[in-house]
């Protein structure tokens, strides 16, 4: 079983109530795959928040981290590591 | 005859609380005092960034922002007056502002936003670039020309109760493009709470004030992410993309 921590910001963080847990019974866990789990969870503008489903990808402009280290989404991720997703924002 | 580029006795009386600052002193006010920022846009994030910069004690200001305030920017335009809703360019009312708190700065008023005929320009004119704009096509056009002259820029932005910043410094940190910073659902007006551009934009200032004098650590490879609502900090270390097409290879502009 692994388990990591989800944190996000702005609409995402919303769609999903704040920080989240996700657990998977796997002995390895990407990135990618965690944050597919996330997206499942979410519907129509919400989940095209996090995934692209034409493309079958992540969406493209957002920053991933995992342990406050920026990453790419081919990260392995082992038990009790914290993943960070931030949405850009242009506010001035 | 006095030296212009030292400072006067009226100069070490105005700042000397911060030139009392262990590892600040006169050598960083001097610093200060031979520097220049280009502020792009004095809204709600650039207003207390122009504000703390000159106060400071920066030698040179550029501050450019086309069209006027409307009434929902009243909530975070911290120098543009109510009367002057629809009115008056914000670049009249912070450069009326700023010279009332220092007399001896250099203002450089442009009424116009960046576009891609002008940034080369306003860029030429600044040491340091402090990108505050509510949109991120400026702040890419800025990002790409601070990059090709080799010229630090402070990014900062917010929305909702949230903001981040951190620096980039051309071949030693990644750029905006870099960080994926974009997004084709972005629109204005967008949530937001006065005082969380007052925080960014604030920490933004102290960023210009450490870069332009080496006072301190500059958030460079590191983006600190501030939440209004929970009253948190994180900060996420970042790495430079290998094949951004902006920052590699890093071109200097001659
Ligand atoms: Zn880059």
């Amino acid at each position: 079983m692994i388990k990591v921590k989800f944190s996000s910001n702005g609409k995402l963080r919303e769609a999903l109530n704040g920080d989240i847990e996700v657990a998977v019974e796997a002995t390895a866990l990407t990135l990618h795959e965690a944050i597919r789990i996330v997206g499942d969870r979410l519907q129509g503008e919400q989940r095209t928040l996090l995934l692209d489903d034409e493309k079958e990808t992540i969406q493209e402009h957002i920053l991933l981290a995992v342990n406050d280290e920026m990453v790419t989404d081919n990260e392995s991720l082992q038990d009790g590591d914290h993943i960070r997703v931030l949405m850009p924002m242009a506010g001035g | 005859m006095s030296n212009p580029q030292s400072l006067t006795d009226e100069e070490r009386g105005r700042f000397s609380w911060q030139i009392m600052m262990s590892g600040f002193g006169e050598d960083s006010q001097h610093k200060l005092k031979q520097s220049s920022a280009l502020v792009s846009r004095v809204g709600g994030l650039g207003s207390p960034v122009a504000l703390y910069l000159a106060m400071a004690g920066i030698g040179k200001l550029v501050i450019a922002h086309g069209g006027v305030p409307e009434l929902g920017h009243m909530n975070r335009w911290i120098m543009s007056p109510y009367e002057g809703v629809d009115k008056i360019s914000p670049v009249d009312s912070v450069i009326a502002h700023i010279r009332k708190l220092n007399p001896t700065i250099e203002l450089v008023g442009v009424k116009e936003s960046v576009t891609e005929e002008n940034a080369a320009e306003l860029v030429s004119q600044a040491d340091i670039i402090m990108d505050c704009p509510p949109y991120f096509e400026e702040r890419h056009l800025l990002n790409r020309e601070a990059i090709r002259q080799n010229k630090p820029m402070v990014e900062a932005a917010v929305c909702g109760a949230e903001g981040y910043l951190t620096v980039i410094a051309p071949g030693e940190t990644p750029c905006m493009s870099c960080l994926g910073f974009q997004s084709k659902d972005w629109e204005l007006p967008f949530p937001v709470i006065g005082a969380v551009p007052g925080v960014i934009g604030s920490m933004a200032a102290m960023e210009a004030v450490k870069v332009l004098t080496g006072y301190g650590e500059p958030l460079k490879n590191r983006l600190v992410m501030y939440n209004g609502e929970t009253a948190e900090f994180q900060t996420i270390k970042l790495k430079r993309r290998s094949d951004c097409e902006v920052c590699k290879p890093v071109v200097v502009y001659q």
